[in-house]
């Protein structure tokens, strides 16, 4: 294989490594991170710190166990711990943050052969699992600790509309991050911060983010809850996770295609407007995404690619 | 590519910067728009020991009242909740649950504030509908309202309308049942809650303002229900409630109709013209029993119960202690 | 006639920021007269020649050496005037071809081509379209970009031509010596384009440019003005520049017909299929050179640069050592190195931390440059499904799936991937984060597909 390396080209080859795409994600999730941390305390820097170090060590060693490549310093570990903890309430026990890392490291991406191999994406299988086990824990969002105390503990925004009660929030609030939520998803404007950066340096594609908040704001607002166009469009947009989903978890590599991506993005927006309308969950970003990736494969399949030399002259 | 990483980077970091200076900004601004009247955690004077009672973490007197951390096993782990109270140590001003890990949409619903909002302001100790106070805090379930009703059934009962009225609830409703008599039987049976503006319960839980289930019968539905049911059985004692103040007797009655009960057999009372039993009076009157009633969440028995508990866990605390807080004080100082 | 192309391929990459090419564009030609020619008798893949001459014998320059022996050679010339020291094998990018090997005579590098042609544009009325092809035959003219086929070959074709498609992209990074000629050939160039529409039969030719070399496309556009103003170019002959965007590998054959023309080689077909030529300016101005100098292709401009001292372009006889010409440039600048015979993209390596003193290869009718690297050490790491391959493949095809399927040998997978497409432009290899050897995979599974395809049609 030497050999064939040394003689054949391109001999110049791009600077951007799997590493340094990995690394500037991680680095555009930073604002956001310290955002959390502005907002809900030093705790939420322990958990991300615990969530990356969990996922990172686990990948080394299941690495090193089974005698594969170590890839555990090229930052997806980071990417996946950093995601893991944004989606969880504060006040999560650590356990279950070790837990789900462990669980997403192993059984969603290593298992399946790797990076590039993972069936969904690992920090929502990650939360599901916690959604399943846990409910009460991790659905128990906290409000910021920036506001006054008389709301300790409640739903997010979206899921306190979604049981008949008032979203008590201002849209700035929602927009600022000054609400009740996981860790990373409060603040819409550090979140945006961040994705402007990776579009910047061309490591994601806005195109299917951009689809898939279409998609959902669209849907949830001609099917609202007081009859047809009646949903609240900026109460869809601000009040839930539909950001951090739409920037960091759809955007996956794994499973955005030159070819199927806009159709993906529909397909995740159709499933999370539909549990947003007709389900118990508020949210529904979490099984919308991961089912849109578990179709990802059929879907870019739908689109014929054009081979040079197969026009027709 | 080395030099746009560099230019990314530093973008990065000046509107980060930027976007906090956003955000902190806008917490400086609308707190000055809510000036003195946002709600500021009151200060605290005063740690009290708690080292050997069971089930408080925390106590900590303040500058207006006490704040005790009380944690009460619940249906899924522990319920940590920080109750307020004032002064005197006697009236609750506010609840707060801070962890829980009850049923998602079930029991968890104890943190919204449908629920809580009913402990601001009110006498402790509290109880649920159908339960009595103990002893040592905790509520028991009471008995003692059903075997009274025995006496208005094969009582003749005089022709015309009655009508009695309950104390207002939490809620700023008024309950009231309008009994009809002809030709000496019930015909007529009409249960509402009236508040002040006029707003009847029967009428907005008919437009979806006042819901009880998602699905269920609305408030009104069941209300009629349960008035059928009377006017069918001509007697109370077929209404069997259990420790939520709730009944099966009736099919798709979900509601407490503790209320009912009693403001029914207050009427069937009168007609009938005979004394209702006085410690069938003490149950249903709030200031007899010396507490406030609440009304529990729907279908968390033991998450209500846990929480009425535990307040009453902290409110027996206090009165432990407000007789020699002096000792308290210096014990604590050492 | 300056003219913007405006379609263009799917795909493809910008490997560089320019700055490269900077590096050698400003040094004029120099040429450059070696005491010993080594000439390979293999030119080019499957071009081996059968040698006419024994050592002893002595030759002059433009002497037939070699007679054709294979479908991809064409007629070879001594390139100096001198004496055979030895026909033997020679070892060249490991492997052994028979090569003899001249020792010089020309004591002073004396200027031996006719210079009418390349001063003025030459009247070619009296020459015949049968006369160009012998021409091209005998002077043993082969593509000068970089695959080295016979041109003759190309010529004599029995579909209907109707574009001629003169390269003069340039897409390499590092390379140089086709932006040196056309500048300082100029007229040559033209003269050589002439004759080879003629050749062709063809109605029009462009001289395809990228948008990076405004100088070349201005001078040659300047030079088509004059002739055409006083009336020695023939107003049949359609010829004009075309300047298309900067872009690799918009030199490619298929990329260019594509880019200039919105057409597309049918698959497995030639670009005869779809009525054109391509040709190199190179080739274009060895065309010239044989037809109206009589010196068949026994030089070229060869582009020496990277990490050496000093960059340059030179012309130099065929046969040339590789390791005279770095040294002429003030050799190599690192230890780590890696020479590169050929562009950086396509190129094949010659050497990686190269000492200095070792051969490497000798100059061939299709080295366009000599280009020094530094080695850089990079490590393959698992594919994350970027896709980025796909979408810089200017054939349309998915590499890292055809890479997967090469892995598991499932070639009738490859077969159906399209992997016989893969026009080994390295852009997926270029591109990919994980550093992945696709563009030699998918190369490996072409070769497979074609041979699999081959076996069935002989069935």
């Amino acid at each position: 294989m030497d050999q064939v390396r040394i003689i054949n080209g391109p001999h110049l080859r791009t600077d951007r490594t799997t590493r340094s795409i990995m690394f500037h994600v991680s680095l555009s999730l930073i604002p956001a991170l310290l955002g959390s941390i502005y907002f809900f305390g030093i705790r939420s820097l322990y958990l991300t710190g615990l969530s990356v170090a969990v996922c990172v060590t686990t990948e080394y060693l299941w690495q090193k166990l089974t005698n594969k490549q170590v890839t555990a310093g090229d930052f997806s570990a980071v990417v996946t711990g950093i995601l893991l903890a944004f989606n969880m309430p504060s006040t999560v026990p650590v356990w279950i943050i070790v837990v789900t890392a462990v669980f997403s490291i192993l059984f969603v991406k290593q298992m399946f052969g790797g990076i590039g191999n993972n069936f969904a994406n690992p920090a929502l299988m990650g939360r599901l699992l916690a959604m399943i086990l846990w409910p009460g824990t991790v659905m128990q969002y906290t409000a910021p600790y920036t506001l006054p105390a008389d709301a300790v503990s409640s739903a997010t925004v979206l899921g306190a509309v979604k049981n008949g009660g008032e979203a008590g929030y201002s849209y700035i609030q929602m927009f600022l991050g000054e609400t009740p939520g996981a860790l990373g998803e409060t603040s819409k404007l550090l979140l945006l911060v961040g994705f402007v950066y990776m579009c910047y340096m061309g490591i994601v594609n806005a195109e299917a983010a951009l689809t898939y908040i279409a998609t959902v704001l669209i849907l949830t607002f001609i099917f609202g809850p007081d009859g047809l166009f009646t949903g609240d469009i900026l109460l869809n947009l601000l009040g839930g996770g539909l950001i951090l989903g739409a920037c960091y978890m759809l955007t996956d590599y794994v499973f955005i295609s030159r070819r199927g991506r806009l159709l993906y993005a529909v397909t995740a927006g159709i499933i999370t407007a539909a549990i947003r309308i007709f389900s118990h969950y508020p949210e529904g970003i979490c099984f919308g995404i991961l089912t849109a990736n578990c179709l990802a494969g059929g879907l870019s399949f739908l689109y014929k690619k054009h081979i040079y030399g197969t026009k027709k002259a | 590519m080395k030099n746009k990483t560099v230019k990314g980077i530093i973008a990065l970091a000046v509107v980060t910067a930027l976007s906090f200076g956003i955000i902190i900004g806008s917490k400086a601004l609308s707190t000055d728009m809510t000036g003195s009247t946002g709600t500021t955690e009151a200060k605290v004077t005063e740690e009290l020991d708690v080292n050997d009672v069971e089930n408080i973490d925390k106590a900590v007197k303040t500058e207006d009242g006490y704040i005790v951390t009380v944690r009460q096993k619940g249906y899924g782990g522990d319920i940590v909740m920080n109750v307020s109270f004032d002064e005197a140590a006697s009236m609750i001003t506010k609840l707060e649950i801070t962890e829980q890990n009850e049923t998602e949409s079930l029991g968890s619903k104890i943190t919204e504030s449908d629920f809580l909002n009913q402990f601001n302001g009110i006498k402790a100790p509290v109880y649920l509908p159908g339960m009595t106070v103990g002893e040592d805090g905790s509520v028991e379930e009471s008995n003692s309202g059903t075997a009274d009703l025995t006496v208005l059934d094969n009582v003749t009962f005089t022709d015309g309308t009655y009508t009695a009225k309950a104390e207002p609830d939490s809620n700023g409703f008024t309950e009231e049942v309008n009994l009809t008599v002809k030709d000496g039987k019930i015909t007529a049976v009409n249960w509402d809650g009236i508040k002040e503006d006029g707003t009847k319960k029967s009428v907005i839980s008919e437009n979806g303002e006042y819901v009880m289930t998602e699905d269920g019968p609305t408030w009104k539905e069941q209300a009629e229900a349960l008035a059928d049911a009377l006017i069918q059985n001509q007697s109370l004692t077929f209404l069997e409630t259990n420790a939520e103040g709730k009944t099966d007797a009736v099919s798709g009655v979900s509601i407490s109709v503790g209320g009912f009960i009693s403001l029914a057999a207050d009427c069937m009372a009168q007609a009938a013209n005979v004394e209702l039993t006085p410690s069938h009076e003490e149950d249903t009157d709030t200031s007899a029993q010396n507490g406030t009633q609440i009304d529990a969440v729907s279908g968390a028995t033991v998450s209500s119960t846990a929480v009425v508990t535990g307040i009453n866990h902290a409110y027996e605390f206090l009165q432990t202690i407000s007789n020699d807080s002096s000792v308290r004080k210096s014990t604590k100082t050492n | 006639m300056l003219r913007r192309g405006t379609s263009a391929f799917p795909g493809g990459i910008h490997p560089t920021d320019g700055s490269d090419k900077l590096l050698s564009m400003d040094q004029s030609i120099k040429t450059y007269h070696p005491k010993v020619v080594t000439i390979l008798s293999e030119q080019s893949f499957n071009g081996t020649c059968e040698l006419l001459v024994q050592s002893g014998d002595s030759v002059k320059k433009g002497q037939l050496i070699g007679k054709p022996a294979a479908f991809g050679a064409a007629p070879l010339h001594a390139s100096v005037n001198g004496t055979i020291l030895e026909v033997r094998d020679v070892s060249n990018q490991g492997r052994e071809i028979k090569a003899c090997i001249i020792q010089s005579n020309d004591t002073s590098p004396a200027e031996s081509v006719p210079a009418d042609h390349r001063t003025q544009a030459a009247d070619i009325r009296s020459i015949t379209a049968e006369e160009i092809l012998h021409g091209i035959h005998d002077g043993g003219l082969t593509g000068m970009g970089g695959a080295g086929f016979p041109t003759h070959k190309k010529y004599k074709t029995n579909k209907v031509i109707d574009t001629l498609l003169i390269n003069g992209a340039e897409c390499e990074p590092f390379l140089t010596c086709d932006y040196r000629l056309m500048l300082e050939e100029g007229y040559a160039l033209l003269n050589g384009v002439r004759l080879l529409l003629k050749a062709s039969g063809a109605g029009q030719a462009y001289i395809c440019i990228e948008d990076n070399k405004p100088k070349a496309s201005e001078h040659l556009n300047e030079l088509l003005k004059t002739a055409t103003f006083s009336g020695m170019i023939d107003e049949t002959e359609n010829i004009s520049i075309k300047v298309l965007p900067t872009r690799y590998p918009q030199g490619g054959e298929r990329q260019l017909i594509q880019t200039v023309l919105d057409r597309e080689v049918p698959m497995g077909g030639l670009p005869a299929d779809v009525g054109v030529i391509v040709s190199n300016v190179g080739t274009a101005k060895a065309a010239a050179d044989m037809i109206l100098g009589g010196i068949p292709l026994t030089e070229r401009i060869v582009t020496v640069t990277g990490w050496v001292k000093q960059p340059g372009n030179y012309l130099v006889p065929i046969g040339t050592s590789a390791k005279e010409l770095i040294r002429l440039c003030g050799g190599v600048t690192t230890q780590k190195n890696r020479i590169i015979a050929g562009g950086p993209m396509t190129g094949l390596c010659a050497a990686s931390d190269w000492n200095g003193k070792d051969e490497l290869f000798y100059i061939t009718k299709s080295t366009s440059g000599i280009v020094v690297l530094p080695d850089s050490e990079y490590k393959e790491q698992p594919c994350i499904r970027c896709q980025g391959c796909e979408n810089v493949c200017p054939a349309g095809l998915t590499p890292y799936q055809i890479e997967i399927a090469f892995f598991n040998e499932d070639y009738d997978l490859c077969e159906k991937l399209y992997a016989s497409e893969c026009i080994a432009c390295g852009c997926c290899s270029y591109t990919c984060p994980a550093k992945r050897e696709l563009a030699v995979r998918t190369r490996m599974a072409r070769d497979i597909v074609k041979q699999q395809k081959w076996e069935r049609a002989v069935k």
